[in-house]
């Protein structure tokens, strides 16, 4: 098989897998096209993905689905006589008649000059004076104005002699540029185009309907009869504006024709929105073409209407049209739920200001679909939708309780008139409720995902929808992230110019590359009490800086000069030529007397702030400087270049014509973009186009040609193009093409906090001496940080790796168990005090084979800590030892308290469980499970009297013991044949003991009936992608975490079985969570590589952060 | 007790072998015996345990492989690219080791098996792997980078996104390949499965 053969195989086979397997035929017809041989290895390949079941191999025709509408404008027929041929109208000779529409007859007829072929629309009979008359012209004139692929042109409209045999008559004519193509549907239809393409079709005609939107022309009567696609597939909008002309034109005839007008309206109506079905003609604007081309949409892709008003009077229709909700594009068709719905019903929206708002929005959120990006409609409609169901179902109920009782006597059923009400209202109540509480999860999640897209815009206003009293930690939590960060400004719409900002004055200079302006943003500009100051150099400006103290200002200009400027006159102090533009930044010595600049490859110019006299040229790099930065006493300097070089020079005391060799060069990145000292001068920090950041030791690279950097941080996707020291030196800001700042703790190298706002390539970093950061981005907004070093979940590590850990049900302290993997160590259990960090006790324990999880009492005062055949019992206020629990012989799994911790149960691969009296380590009963499996999973119910055990491997089953039944009694055997369990290392009984919760070895939440039932699965949830090593069940029962081994930690919310958040800072197994019993503050411990724990705290329910969008000084 | 190979040492291949080259080959190529005998060391012990005791732990190469990540890279910071090469060794090894153990097992003689994501956890069966193997090899013949990321995968246990920064493609590269190298092994193993029983009924 050649290459391009089996590339063509994948490529199918690809296409094809992750549809539904009913859609396989057709994709194959399209792709394979008539190559059997191909379809049938791509059908055999499609034959072995997922289950393998067989597929249905009828050659299904795509888009025969798509069905015949009602009938347009058939059925009225103009009794207009056709024109002989030949004839001359105006310029035009007639050649043929293409048709006949509402109003007028069509022909095809020729123009003499220009010479071209045309459509010419002649409008029937009579028409009244002459001021209509001119109006008429007056509008054809702005019509043939328009002038766009997508429309067909108006070239002419006016008044002409026709001649129809009796003597001429003047009447109106329209001609128009004539297309050679078919009718949208049709051409759809008759290309088999898929949703895709019909999709862009109408992404077309929404551009060209926005063209005339923008002009004032609102066409008033779209539809697929009026859109025709020609031979090159571009869609053509005809009769734009005709509407109204013909309006005017005919005011007239309308009313002597009342009688046919009804068929107008029938091949009109189903296009025509709820503002126009009303006969406002005031309420018609751009929304109107806006919800026509929603049906257009809607029609295309499904064949039907979305009301089908072919059977309705015209009342009714209308009714209809005002009040019914259409059918949903996911149930006539699976594939196009999700956004394709959601965007034709934005479109079709009742309320015309719950649509798009231009045709231009409608064609956007289109392209965003198509281009797989999140789409705009669905960013603040959700809810909004939900209340219209929720008032339906009240609605409704009200209504078939009114039926209900007026089909019965009042007076016999007066009493239940009450109970029937209340009861349709609990059910459509309920119904109402479980869409509520899913579309919050959905929201919850959609928020998180929009903050990890860097759209903390979209994530309030996602969040600010949530309905109040479903608000939970989830919702808490990412208030707090979406409202933590900076306090931003918008300076310039989008710049790809230069930046400053003096931190002494806090001032913020601003210029682009098209403009020949810099904008000073002084505080009060930036806080909206003040205009910006705005100099006019004389030439462009490339680059710019401001004095560190604020009072100057250097400028590099189009005319090869450098400009130095009082701030903020503007008046210039000097002004020196210099030999090309200069390549990288301006930079200012800290003093602000020196000025490094390069106009000369390979070279640092350093200009005497005083006059603008070179005071010296640094060389030693080997290509074109692109960075440099001074350090904090004005004497060194590093600079880099595009190669990637690095140099560093100590400044001569005096000016010098002879060139300053460097003390070192090195090669560092692969283009160096940017260069800074740490505030003491013993680090130096680079970065470059590779997405690296390098901190050095600053003497290094004279000591040696091949410095090795001390850290090489690589958290970077993309290039970094800015780095900045904290002025305590405690961490390294740098961003780059991801408009995410990462702030990196330079002693380690580790990164600490991420900081999520803009929304492209960062241009600018600087931290004011207090510590908050300035950050400046091409889409134009400033943003100062006054959060950085306090990430939302710091790590807290203790040294060693840890195996496993368990935490105080009140978050505050965390017992981690370290060192037991060993063939011969040690193992120790710590206690450490949250969120200090602080070490509380260190308990030695004998090794353990398997790391298993130690365990709190429900009171966090004692924990058990299985080691070996031993369960070690801790005081955990005091960290220390109390005693042993002996009576295993082999490795004990869990060991876990019941609700007063009077009794102790473990489980062991002895393939017993023993329950022990607390006080005196004594065993008080041995339970013998009915498995060959030691049993992993331990559970005491919260009534106290039963206790659930799990396999601790694969496939078998939950056992619930009956305490008060005695020994003897075997278990309640709870299984699921014939996968059984799936493996439940850990068991959560529900607050009201109805309900077990399963995790373990195969990944999914399990929820189970401890009634005895014959189908005791409840539920499955799945979410992680390895086995889950932790849970913890929140006070109330609704929310779950777990842990996995996947290494993220996972919040769920257990009514509507939803997954809510994903924790994902730990770089290892997570082997402990916790839900604080405040329900503030969540606890993540990460085993292994990991070995940290880490608090996620949200702020209290009764506290509300307040959003803040200005920026304060 | 044998002198296990320090952290140091493995992680210096690691780097080298992350820097690319011919020495950055050779490094890569020093690597994959010592990951094998740490793999081997661990595997055994496991097993010895599994007979001795009834726990009923089952022998998982992605346990396997991180636990002797940790052994011998240990907690120090290794660049990505440096990790990507410690699993593809680890892979490597584990495959082998696996199949040893399967070939000791057994006759060679392969059989269907479903390649779905529960399964990855737990060990195949004996003439299942064998199966893989000899698909695998076709695989590596006929696309180099599938079977790249079904090593990974499948006998590292790396997930899409830890797949994908191994090898330098992006997530959804990971995913259409694994989607598609799935299909094509379980095709390949059907075609010998069906070959060999022609073979056995003349």
């Amino acid at each position: 098989m050649s290459v391009d053969r089996s590339k063509r195989v994948e490529e199918i086979f690809t296409a094809a897998a992750d549809r539904d397997r009913s859609e396989w035929p057709a994709i194959l017809d399209k792709l394979c096209q008539n190559d059997e041989a191909l379809r049938a290895e791509v059908l055999g390949l499609l034959g072995f993905h997922g289950d393998g079941d067989d597929i249905l191999d009828s050659k299904g025709a795509p888009g025969k689905a798509l069905q015949t509408g009602l009938g347009l404008t058939g059925g009225f027929e103009t009794d207009e006589p056709a024109l002989p041929l030949d004839r001359m109208i105006g310029r035009y000779r007639v050649m043929d008649r293409l048709g006949a529409g509402g109003m007028g007859v069509v022909y095809l007829a020729e123009q003499e000059r220009p010479r071209r072929t045309v459509a010419l629309k002649i409008i029937r009979r009579g028409l009244g004076t002459s001021g209509l008359i001119r109006r008429f012209e007056h509008e054809a004139d702005i019509l043939g104005k328009l002038q766009h692929i997508g429309i067909a042109q108006i070239y002419e409209a006016g008044m002409a002699e026709v001649d129809m045999g009796g003597g001429g008559v003047r009447q109106p004519f329209i001609a128009m540029e004539y297309i050679r193509g078919k009718q949208l549907r049709e051409h759809a239809d008759l290309h088999r185009l898929d949703t895709r393409q019909r999709l862009e079709l109408i992404a077309k005609v929404c551009e060209a309907v926005h063209h005339a939107h923008q002009r004032g022309v609102i066409h008033r009567d779209l539809k697929p009869a009026n859109i025709l696609v020609d031979e090159s597939g571009q869609p053509k909008v005809l009769d734009f504006g005709v509407a109204r002309l013909q309006h005017q034109a005919y005011t007239e005839a309308r009313l002597t024709a009342q009688g046919t007008s009804v068929g107008q309206i029938i091949g009109t109506l189903p296009y025509m929105s709820p503002e126009q079905v009303d006969g406002n003609a005031a309420e018609v604007d751009v929304r109107t073409d806006v919800y026509a081309l929603g049906v257009v949409l809607y029609q295309l892709l499904t064949g039907r209407f979305p009301h089908d008003v072919s059977s309705r009077s015209v009342p009714e229709a209308a009714r209809i049209i005002r009040d019914e909700e259409p059918t949903k594009l996911g149930s006539i068709n699976r594939s196009l739920r999700g956004d394709i719905d959601v965007i034709t019903s934005t479109a079709l929206a009742k309320d015309k200001n719950r649509r798009y708002q231009s045709a231009r929005e409608m064609g956007d959120d289109i392209a965003r679909y198509l281009a797989g990006e999140p789409i705009q409609a669905r960013r603040d409609s959700a809810f909004y939708i939900l209340r219209r169901q929720i008032r339906r179902y009240k609605t409704a109920a009200a209504v078939a309780g009114v039926v209900l009782i007026s089909l019965a006597g009042f007076a016999i059923f007066a009493g239940y008139k009450y109970r029937v009400e209340q009861g349709l209202a609990n059910i459509a109540a309920h119904r109402a409720e479980d869409l509520r509480r899913g579309l919050y999860s959905r929201s919850i999640a959609f928020a998180e995902a929009s903050y990890l897209r860097n759209d903390v815009g979209r994530m309030r206003r996602v969040l600010d929808e949530c309905p109040a009293d479903l608000r939970g930690w989830e919702w808490r939590y990412l208030w707090k992230l979406a409202n933590a960060n900076a306090h931003s400004k918008q300076v310039e719409r989008r710049s790809w110019g230069s930046s400053s900002i003096c931190t002494k004055t806090g001032m913020v200079a601003v210029s682009t590359l098209l403009t020949s302006q810099i904008t000073l943003w002084t505080p009060a500009a930036l806080r909206g009490a003040a205009e910006p100051i705005v100099l006019g150099p004389k030439g462009k400006v490339a680059q710019m800086a401001l004095s560190p103290l604020g009072e100057t200002m250097l400028s590099s200009e189009s005319d090869l000069t450098v400009a130095y400027r009082k701030v903020p006159s503007g008046e210039e102090i000097w002004r020196k030529p210099i030999a090309s533009g200069v390549a990288g930044y301006i930079a200012f010595s800290p003093d602000g007397r020196s000025i490094a600049i390069s106009d000369t490859p390979k070279l640092v110019r350093i200009l005497d702030a005083s006059d603008g006299h070179t005071h010296a040229l640094l060389a030693g790099l080997k290509g074109v400087v692109s960075t440099y930065t001074f350090d904090h006493t004005g004497t060194r300097l590093v600079a880099g270049d595009v190669g990637g070089n690095l140099a560093i020079w100590n400044l001569p005391a005096q000016s010098t014509t002879q060139e300053v060799p460097a003390l070192a060069t090195w090669l560092a990145h692969d283009n160096t973009t940017c260069a800074a000292f740490s505030p003491d001068a013993t680090r130096l920090a680079t970065s470059g186009f590779d997405g690296v950041v390098r901190i050095w030791d600053a003497a290094a690279p004279v000591a040696s040609p091949t410095p090795t950097p001390l850290h090489t941080i690589r958290s970077h996707d993309n290039k970094v193009f800015c780095i900045a020291f904290s002025p305590d030196g405690k961490y390294l800001a740098s961003a780059g093409t991801e408009g995410v700042i990462q702030i990196h703790s330079p002693a380690d190298g580790s990164l600490v906090q991420r900081l999520f706002g803009h929304s492209e390539r960062l241009q600018k970093l600087v931290f004011f001496p207090d510590g908050r950061l300035f950050s400046y981005a091409l889409e134009g907004s400033v943003r100062i940080w006054d959060n950085v070093g306090q990430p939302e979940a710091p790590a807290i590590t203790t040294g060693g790796l840890f195996d496993s850990a368990a935490v105080h049900p009140g978050g505050k302290l965390a017992c981690v168990v370290t060192g037991n993997r060993g063939e011969k160590g040690q193992g120790e259990a710590r206690l450490i005090d949250l969120p200090t960090g602080a070490l509380r006790g260190r308990i030695p324990t004998p090794r353990s084979i398997q790391p298993v999880a130690p365990t709190f009492s429900r009171d966090g005062r004692l924990v058990a800590v299985p080691a070996g055949n031993l369960v070690v019992l801790i005081d955990a206020e005091k960290g220390t030892k109390l005693r042993e629990f002996q009576g295993h012989t082999s490795q004990v799994f869990r060991a876990i308290f019941n609700q007063d911790h009077t009794q102790l149960a473990s489980c062991s691969n002895d393939l017993t469980i023993r329950v022990w009296n607390v006080a005196d380590a004594t065993c008080t009963a041995t339970l013998t499970p009915p498995s060959k499996l030691g049993q992993a999973g331990l559970a005491w119910s919260n009534k106290g009297n039963r206790l659930a055990s799990g396999d601790s491997a694969g496939d078998n089953a939950i056992y619930i013991w009956d305490l008060d039944a005695g020994t003897a009694q075997p278990p309640q055997v709870i299984s699921n044949p014939p996968e059984g369990t799936g493996g439940a290392y850990y068991l959560n009984w529900s607050p009201d003991d109805s309900r077990i919760i399963a995790t373990g070895e195969n990944s999914l939440i399990t929820i189970w009936s401890t009634a005895p039932s014959s189908s005791p699965l409840l539920a499955t949830l799945a979410g992680h992608s390895g086995p889950i090593y932790s849970t913890s069940l929140s006070t109330d029962g609704r929310r779950m975490l777990t842990g996995g081994f996947d290494n993220s930690a996972r919040l769920w919310d257990l009514e509507t079985q939803t997954e809510l958040l994903t924790f994902r800072a730990h770089k290892g197994a997570v082997c402990a969570v916790c839900f604080s019993t405040s329900g503030d503050r969540v606890v993540t411990v990460g085993s292994g590589l990991d070995s940290t724990i880490r608090l996620w705290d949200a702020p209290p329910a009764q506290a509300a952060p307040v959003p803040q969008d200005s920026v304060p000084r | 007790m044998s002198q296990a190979p320090n952290h140091h040492e493995v992680t210096q291949l690691l780097l080298a072998a992350g820097a690319g080259g011919t020495s950055g080959q050779q490094a890569a190529a020093e690597l994959l015996p010592l990951v094998y005998a740490e793999l081997r060391k661990l595997a055994a012990a496991r097993m010895a345990k599994e007979q001795g005791g009834g726990a009923g732990f089952t022998l998982q190469p992605t346990a396997l492989v991180h636990e002797a990540y940790m052994r011998l890279v240990g907690p120090g910071d290794v660049m990505w690219n440096g990790r990507g090469h410690f699993f593809g060794a680890a892979a490597l090894a584990m495959r082998r080791i696996l199949v040893e153990r399967a070939r000791s097992r057994m006759g060679a003689r392969g059989k269907r098996v479903d390649l779905e994501m529960q399964d990855l956890a737990a060990e195949p069966e004996a003439a299942d792997l064998i199966a893989v193997d000899d698909a695998l090899k076709k695989l590596e013949a006929h696309d180099k980078r599938k079977y790249d990321v079904v090593m990974l995968r499948y006998f590292a246990g790396l997930s899409i996104e830890d797949t994908a920064a191994a090898i330098g493609v992006s997530p959804a590269t990971v995913k259409t390949d694994w989607t598609f190298a799935r299909a094509w092994l379980k095709r390949e193993m059907s075609a010998a499965e069906s070959d060999s029983s022609t073979e056995e009924s003349p």
